[in-house]
């Protein structure tokens, strides 16, 4: 009979990885995240700040091989800053899930566990991605892709300061419109295909819930763009410079923030993929990188969805500019910040909402859509249309 | 460049088009619908309208064909082949009207081919073409007030 | 008109949760920090079970096999063999199969010495189950770390620091302090 081991020999604690949790160092867990900020706005510089100037300066976007260059780089830049923006939301939406239900969250990893979602992306990246025997593997392994494409493409269209913006489209509202509903379909469709039924189901509800929020979200959209009369982003947000649009909008700020937050998938609002219910909904047989990517969109519209909310109802970039030229660079630096500083408050009231309230049932979210957010959403549309009349006539 | 475009995406929306109507696979169908659509947007793109584009793409590409996969899935329905002298006779008719149409733009005189903006189209929509604006809006609001009968619930 | 004051009703819930959450980040975390600081253990609690010896270092079991009769999984396995120098018993082996073991202390209250007792040691996770079965040597050894510990017979034990072992005071024992506060109140009104 062999001897147990005395408690002495075998003190087993967890790993940490420089960071020793028994004496926490508040100072440098704020420079920690501190430093996660600034590495987003310098990252949002980059890509639609210095980038595209540089290339506009020049002339270079003008030439086929200028332009290829331009759109690979800033496919590159764009896929870092949403890798970035996952990685932080991740960890701030676990820190601040645990604050509020009186536990510490991840700790272990990095000051205050700042580095927990680059294990945690370094895991999924190792573990096998598998897919199950009776999947439609071609439908399976494309869903995970159209699902990032269109979190991947709604950056593109996002201005982040005078003239700092990937491309100016003339139709932009139009076209987030367009490009968000391709996330419907890579959740449809990665439900449908991995014949699993909580995958079925997952996809019912993601569908159902999906296209039904579409069509305020959509109307809200119209309504600023008819206020504004003008579909562009940067004419919508100049045209804010007397009175931000939540004011004379708000019932289709509302509508907007109530059908946003359904886009997201997040509670009170998470059927598709309600844990206690149908395990993981429509990624339940997901794992590693496709689970991973399916997990980077949806924090990726965490960070876009109040971008755009900010760009439409908050004056996007305004705030006070100290007498500096608005073009120059100085003053896109300053009104990059304010930008990220407003999202980064509405993303909080996002996360705030998602940590209070419960899940809603089926049929009161149908009722929610068709009955609550459509008729408000069209009267908000009705009261933008008669500002912008009135407005004309005086 | 804007022909080599155009072979790529011409080439895209036929074999998309082809796999659409010749895959067993119901869903792969569907699927390939939507992307022979998308790729219609881009020839759209080509022709230098973007809203035209981004209408084709949240219509055709995005709305309409997640529609399609959740009838799919709702009714789980297989794909069912007509038998095949009805399936040659409707591809027959279908090249004979595509071939009319295409001898008809052919011989007419061409004309300088000036995209609209949305400020010039939505213009258009409500002046010249009005008419068929409010006819199209109340033949999609009787199809609503249908799809809300056929779908009430009877009262036993 | 009832619709407003429906969604007014609803708004003003939905403030009322919010600003529920947003005290919530103020407090502290209720959650203990368990491999860093060890929780303390009641001490009539069944943790572990352990031997305990007396001050001298002798063996308190007499071997009367009170405990290997009781125990329901029969994890306990006891082989004495008669005292050469007096009358009773002396311990040859006494094995206990935590594996097995189910934590009903029944040996503990059948124990007429409160030889065999409830300790609050309890990390014991190990990776291999055979580390589980535990000889007397390594009973003892619990019982030698154990600061305090519990047996039906002679309620709360501790060790002093300076190795005696004493009966714990009467606040520890279990129901001692609603004895005491009865003591107190009738006290008062006499």
């Amino acid at each position: 009979m062999s001897r147990m081991p005395l408690s002495t020999e075998r003190r087993v604690y967890p790993r940490r990885v420089g960071y020793d949790p028994t004496r926490p160092r508040p100072g440098l867990e704020r420079t920690a995240y501190a430093l996660f900020f600034t590495a987003l706005w310098v990252m949002v510089v980059l890509a639609y700040g210095v980038v595209p100037s540089v290339f506009r300066h020049y002339g270079w976007m003008k030439t086929p091989l200028g332009f290829a260059a331009f759109a690979a780089i800033e496919a590159v830049l764009a896929f870092l800053l949403a890798s970035l923006v996952a990685l932080i939301l991740i960890v701030v939406l676990r820190k601040y899930l645990g604050k509020v239900q009186e536990r510490v969250g991840p700790m272990h990893y990095g000051p205050a566990g700042a580095f927990q979602t680059v294990f945690d992306a370094l895991k999924l990246l190792a573990k096998e991605d598998f897919a199950p025997k009776r999947a439609d593997w071609l439908i399976f392994r494309l869903a995970p892709a159209i699902v990032f494409v269109s979190a991947f493409l709604l950056m593109v269209a996002i201005p982040v300061a005078p003239g700092w913006l990937i491309a100016d489209l003339d139709v932009g509202l139009l076209y987030i419109v367009a490009v968000s509903t391709l996330g419907a379909y890579g959740v449809v469709l990665g439900g449908l295909s991995q014949g699993n039924k909580w995958g079925l189901l997952g996809a019912f509800r993601a569908g159902a819930q999906l296209v039904s929020y579409e069509v305020p979200l959509a109307i809200a959209l119209l309504s600023v763009g008819v206020f504004a009369g003008s579909l562009r982003f940067t004419e919508i947000v100049e045209q804010q410079y007397g009175l931000w649009n939540v004011v004379p909008l708000f019932l289709s700020f509302v509508v907007y923030l109530v059908a946003s937050i359904a886009e997201l998938k997040s509670t009170p609002f998470d059927l598709p993929e309600a844990e206690s219910e149908i395990i993981a909904g429509y990624n339940t047989e997901y794992s590693g990188m496709s689970f991973a990517f399916f997990f980077l969109a949806e924090f990726v519209e965490l960070f876009l969805l109040p971008g755009f909310m900010v760009l439409l109802f908050f004056g996007g970039w305004h705030g006070p500019l100290f007498g500096l030229d608005p073009q120059s660079f100085a003053a896109g630096l300053l009104q990059s910040l304010y930008f990220l500083v407003k999202v980064a408050v509405w993303i909080w009231i996002f996360l705030w909402i998602r940590a209070t309230l419960p899940r809603f049932r089926d049929d009161q979210l149908m009722d929610l859509a068709w009955k609550g957010l459509l008729p408000l959403s069209l009267a908000g549309l009705m009261v933008a249309a008669l500002l912008r009349i009135f407005l004309e006539v005086v | 460049m804007s022909v080599l475009g155009f072979a790529v995406l011409a080439g895209l929306v036929l074999a998309g088009a082809l796999v659409a109507v010749l895959s067993e696979n119901i869903v792969h169908a569907a699927v390939a619908l939507a992307f022979t659509f998308f790729f219609v947007a881009g020839l759209y793109v080509l022709l230098g309208s973007p809203l035209l584009a981004v209408i084709q793409f949240a219509v055709n590409a995005a709305a309409i064909p997640i529609l399609t996969l959740f009838i799919i899935m709702t009714t789980q329905s297989r794909r069912v082949r007509p038998a095949a002298g009805v399936f040659y006779l409707v591809a027959g008719v279908l090249a004979v009207v595509f071939l009319a149409g295409l001898w008809a733009y052919l011989g007419a005189p061409q004309e300088a081919f000036q995209p609209l903006g949305p400020e010039g189209l939505g213009v258009r929509l409500l002046t010249v073409t009005l008419l068929p604006f409010e006819v199209a809006s109340v033949l999609l609001l009787l199809a609503m007030v249908g799809a809300v009968v056929l779908a009430r619930r009877r009262e036993a | 008109m009832s619709l407003f004051a429906e969604v007014w009703e609803a708004v003003k819930a939905v403030a009322t949760g919010l600003e529920t959450v947003h005290k919530r980040v103020r407090q502290p975390p209720a959650t203990e920090f368990y491999p860093y600081k060890k929780p303390e253990i009641p001490p009539v609690s069944v943790q572990f079970l352990a031997l305990i010896q007396n001050e001298d270092g002798s063996d308190r079991c007499v071997a009367c096999l009170q405990c290997e009769r009781v125990c329901p999984s029969q994890v306990i396995t006891i082989e004495r063999k008669r005292n050469p120098e007096g009358k009773g018993f002396v311990l040859e082996r006494f094995d206990l199969d935590f594996v097995n073991c189910m934590y009903c202390a029944n040996c503990v209250e059948a124990c007429p010495v409160s030889a065999i007792v409830t300790v609050g040691a309890f990390e014991h996770a190990v990776y291999d189950v055979n580390l589980l079965k535990a000889d007397k040597a390594y009973l003892d050894h619990l019982g030698r770390e154990a600061k305090i510990w519990y047996s039906p017979k002679f309620g709360v034990e501790m060790r002093t620091p300076e190795g005696k072992i004493v009966k714990a005071p009467p606040e520890m024992q279990p129901g001692g302090l609603a004895e005491l506060l009865k003591e107190a109140e009738g006290g008062e009104g006499a």
